[in-house]
Formats: C-alpha cells, structure tokens, sequence
C-alpha cells in the first residue's frame, strides 16, 4: 500500500502573477512525462494582492489524494503566499523563494532574482514561466515537455530558459 | 483508451457526450459553468442543441421538454441553481422522465462562498421536492468517477425511466487529474409503446417502467404533473389512482436499489476503525487509511458511490466489527446520520465536519482524530 515515489509541489504567489496558471502548466508538463497528477488551486476572487496557492501531487501509481498539508518543495513568489501557508500549518522539504519579495528573514534553500532578472530582460508578466524554469533546472519537470507545451509563445521560452539558467549560476 | 489531463467538470461534459447527450440547457453558475462552456462548444458540432436559459427553473423544464422528444438532456449547476431546479425536478418524477441533472455544491445556504467548496446538498438531493419521491443520487470522488458516474447517470435514467442527480463538489469540478476515457459508450434505448393500447403511466411489474411514448410519434397523450392513471388521464380525488402511481414510481427506484447502490470497501475485513465518506473527502479517508495502515493500526473506509437509495447493509456491517466509525463531510453532518441509523448502536459514531473557506479535510487530520478515537 505504500507508495513511496509520490511527491508533491505548491506554487504560491498573489493574484496577478499567474499561479494558477503556471501549477496547470506544471502539471500538463509532469502528465505529459507520464506521471498520474493531481492538481488544484485555491478557487476564487483572488484579486490581485490576494494570496493564491496551487498544488500537485504526482506519481507513478494513480493518486489516493489530491490533498496534502506536506509537500516536498514549496515555491514562492510572494511573501503573503507564504504567510498563507504558515497560516494553514503546511510542511516542506524544500523552500524556494522570489528573493526581492519574500522577506530576507525567511529561512529558504534557494533564492532567485526572479522579479529582478525578469526587468532587467524585458520579461515583465512571465515571472511565473521564469520560476518553472528553476523547478526545470532543480530536475523536478522536464524543461522539453514545459518547452513543448510553450512553444506558441516565443517570450515564455525564454522565460523558461532563464529560470533554467539562474539554477545553472547557483 | 485515451488518458486525457481533464478536470472533473470536462470529465461531466466528456462522460455526457459519450453517453450520448444531445440537449443541454442551462444557466451559468460557479463552480459548475466549465460543464456549460464544453456543451456549448461541442454540442452544436455534434448536432445536439445547446441552450443557454435566463434561469435554472428554464434549464429545468427545457430538459423535460426535450427528453419528451426524445432526447438525452442533462444540465450542470450548483446549489441555488439546484435550488430553484427542485419544483422542475418533482415534476421529472411524477412524469418519469430520464435526464440528468449536475449539482457542483459549493458552500451555502444561499450564495454563500460562491467559489469554495462544500458537501451540504446531500439532503436536498434526496429530498428537495415536495410529496414522496425518489430519485437516484451519484456521487463522484474524482474526475475520473465525473465520467463514469455520468454515464452511469444516463444508463439509469433511460433504464428506469428517472431523473438522476449527480453530486459533485468544487475540489473535484475545478481538480485536474488522469481520466481514461471509454472508446464507446452503449446506453440502453428508451422503450417507446407498440400500441396505443400499452399504458405510458402504468406496469404490472414496479421494476420495471412503463414504455414512454415521444412527442410527435403520434400518441395522444397527456403527460402532468397531477395524478394520473396508466393512461395519463387526470384523476385528482381518488385514493387508489394517487396511491398506485406514487406507490409504482417510489418501488420503480426502491426495488431496483441493488443496482442503482455502489460503493468501496476498502480495509474493512479487519478494520479495527472504520471511515464511510462520499466524493472529494472520500479521498482524503483513502489516504489516511493508507498512513493509519503504515502505522500499524488497521482501519478501513467504505466510499460510497451511490448516495440515494442507499444500502446500509454493508455500513452495519462494518459497524459489527470497528471499534469506531468516523464520517468526515465538507458540511455541519448529513450523512452521518444515515451511518447512525444503519450502525445500530454496535460501535461509536464520529463526525468531523469541515466547511467553507475552500479547506479540504486533510488525510492528516483523520489521521489524527483515528488515533484519538481509539486511545479512548
């Protein structure tokens, strides 16, 4: 019954920065490699400022549940995300952080200019596609499955790779 | 097979398309509106009719109408638009009329957290309408059961001549996950009347239903809402026609109960602690029987599938043998008085009851309340 090989991510953030969006990218991405996924987010009139969280659980049997209060990696973009996440008493491995908006204070395992690599690139609104970018370069999801599901929009791709390259710098 | 990455809202609008459903009319309502978004666009295409209504009570009595001329009719909503849906659904009783009805439950009463999850519609599946009736109610745990469970919906609906409920909830409308979709899908056809001299209101055997006539085939029949005899002739004093015909319809869903009622048993052999849970908590009992059993401590769960007619047979057995059974619900506890009355004071009964804010019960915490229950 034991099923050792499950893991499980959250991406948080506040409304705006495409949480939502890049947690079903994510998971299209970890489908697409083969794995069963379960993914889902916190539903609703998250407007911009709110916190908003997203999760997946992946494995290579089929899911028992979708819900879990422990993850293995954790990354944010926000520091209210992470309040939220304190808030409802979530555990983690692994703490990634956008290194300008979480608080300097916060313990993490990985920080990255992502907001600042972002302007300085001209890649405003695809903070959220740089951060898959990291998940890609820690060998969490496959950059080529992301890559293909990206291809429609050639600033996404190199969001992807620049998240890529800032693990790569480390 | 296909192994699609879906929601459990596409897998309700995939699962119909497949069972062959081809009139959808509804209003939208969140979390159920992505159902009505995939019907609109793959309705027309298919030659179905898909229309958009000015409100559930439309939606409602449009289906009716269209299941009359013969088609596969469904509609989504969630808990106020279930709400207004019930007159419409009494009336889908008493004319024994085959369609299926969505309710992704969301937090209420009333609008409530329009957006965050809840299990609170149970009761008002069951027992929403007026006068006595049944119909039967489904519930799905995953996207996957969104697309079984719909199509089952439609096979018991054409079978026995029903309205069918299925009850989903946001976690699951709004949650992506792998579905194997079915290459081909056979729902049974609707018996249509040989003769004018078959009854469409009238069966010697409750089982099964009488044949249903469709508009325009030329029978020339009165279909209402009032009492009526076999034929469909109005008789609104009489003891015996009214007790007949609600009496047949009541059997028609009571009778067939062993068909119509599914569910899980997992762990329950030697369970020394027991879990019956329906939909997206169904999952997190899953789970924390899993951790409860790494542990060392033997505990089941019992998922129910069905949630209307209900068999309470394998509840009381399980009953028999736990110390304990603990029903976790997205709502204040409404099926845990169903595990209440089948348990027969042969063990204890626990409720754990979460609701709004779109917080899941987590395996964790059943976890926790499991070892709590049993150090008592």
């Amino acid at each position: 019954m034991a099923r050792h090989d499950e893991k499980s991510i959250l991406l948080g953030g506040i409304g705006g920065q495409g949480i939502v969006y890049a947690t079903t990218l994510l998971a299209k991405a970890l489908f697409a490699e083969g794995y069963y996924v379960a993914q889902l987010q916190s539903y609703g009139a998250e407007v911009r400022g709110g916190a908003v969280i997203g999760w997946i659980v992946y494995s290579t049997q089929p899911i028992v549940s979708p819900f879990t209060d422990v993850f293995d990696t954790v990354l944010v973009l926000h520091q209210k995300a992470l309040e939220e996440i304190e808030k409802k008493k979530f555990t983690y491995t692994r703490l990634i952080v956008e290194n300008d908006l979480v608080s300097s204070t916060i313990e993490a395992d990985y920080r990255y200019p992502i907001h600042r690599v972002a302007k300085k690139l001209g890649l405003e609104g695809n903070e959220n596609i740089i951060a898959l970018g990291i998940l890609a370069g820690h060998g969490i999801v496959s950059r080529e499955e992301l890559r293909k599901l990206l291809e429609s929009n050639k600033k996404n791709i190199r969001a992807l790779e620049e998240g890529v390259k800032l693990v790569a710098r480390d | 097979m296909n192994r699609v990455f879906i929601t459990g809202n596409e897998a309700v609008a995939y699962g119909a398309l497949a069972a062959g459903c081809n009139f959808y009319a509804g209003y939208p309502i969140t979390p159920s509106s992505e159902i009505m978004h995939l019907m609109a666009r793959e309705l027309p295409r298919r030659g179905g009719v898909f229309v958009q209504v000015e409100d559930e009570i439309a939606a409602i009595n449009a289906l009716i109408g269209a299941s009359w001329a013969g088609s596969r009719a469904m509609t989504a909503t969630s808990g106020p638009g279930f709400s207004l849906m019930q007159e419409g659904l009494g009336y889908a009783v008493m004319t024994e009329t085959p369609l299926v009805v969505v309710d992704v439950m969301r937090a209420g009463p009333a609008t409530g957290q329009a957006t965050k999850p809840a299990q609170g519609d149970l009761m008002q599946a069951r027992w929403g309408r007026h006068g006595d009736q049944v119909l039967p109610v489904l519930a799905p745990s995953s996207p996957q059961e969104c697309y079984d469970l719909v199509i089952r919906a439609f096979t018991i609906a054409e079978e026995l001549r029903t309205p069918v409920v299925v009850l989903s909830d946001e976690f699951i409308g709004h949650g992506r996950e792998v579905v194997e979709l079915a290459g081909e899908v056979r729902i049974p056809s609707r018996r249509r009347p040989r003769s004018a001299r078959e009854p469409p209101f009238y069966s010697e055997d409750p089982r099964v239903p009488p044949p249903m006539p469709r508009l325009g085939d030329g029978f020339n029949v009165l279909v209402t809402g009032s009492t009526h005899d076999g034929f469909g002739y109005r008789d609104t004093r009489s003891f015996d026609t009214h007790y007949k015909l609600v009496k047949r319809i009541w059997d028609k869903i009571w009778l067939n109960r062993d068909t119509i009622f599914d569910y899980e048993a997992v762990g329950i052999d030697d369970a020394i602690i027991g879990f019956v849970a329906y939909g997206s908590t169904a999952r997190s009992v899953a789970k924390s029987v899993e951790i409860l059993r790494r542990e060392g401590i033997r505990a089941g769960y019992i998922k129910l599938k069905t949630l209307w007619p209900i068999d309470t047979k394998p509840i009381e057995v399980l009953a028999e043998r736990v110390e304990a059974i603990i029903v976790p619900e997205l709502s204040l506890g409404q099926l845990v008085f169903d595990i209440e009355r089948a348990a027969k004071n042969y063990t204890k009964i626990y409720s754990f009851n979460k609701v709004g804010g779109g917080e899941p019960i987590y395996p964790r915490e059943l976890v926790e309340l499991a070892r709590k229950v049993l150090s008592r």
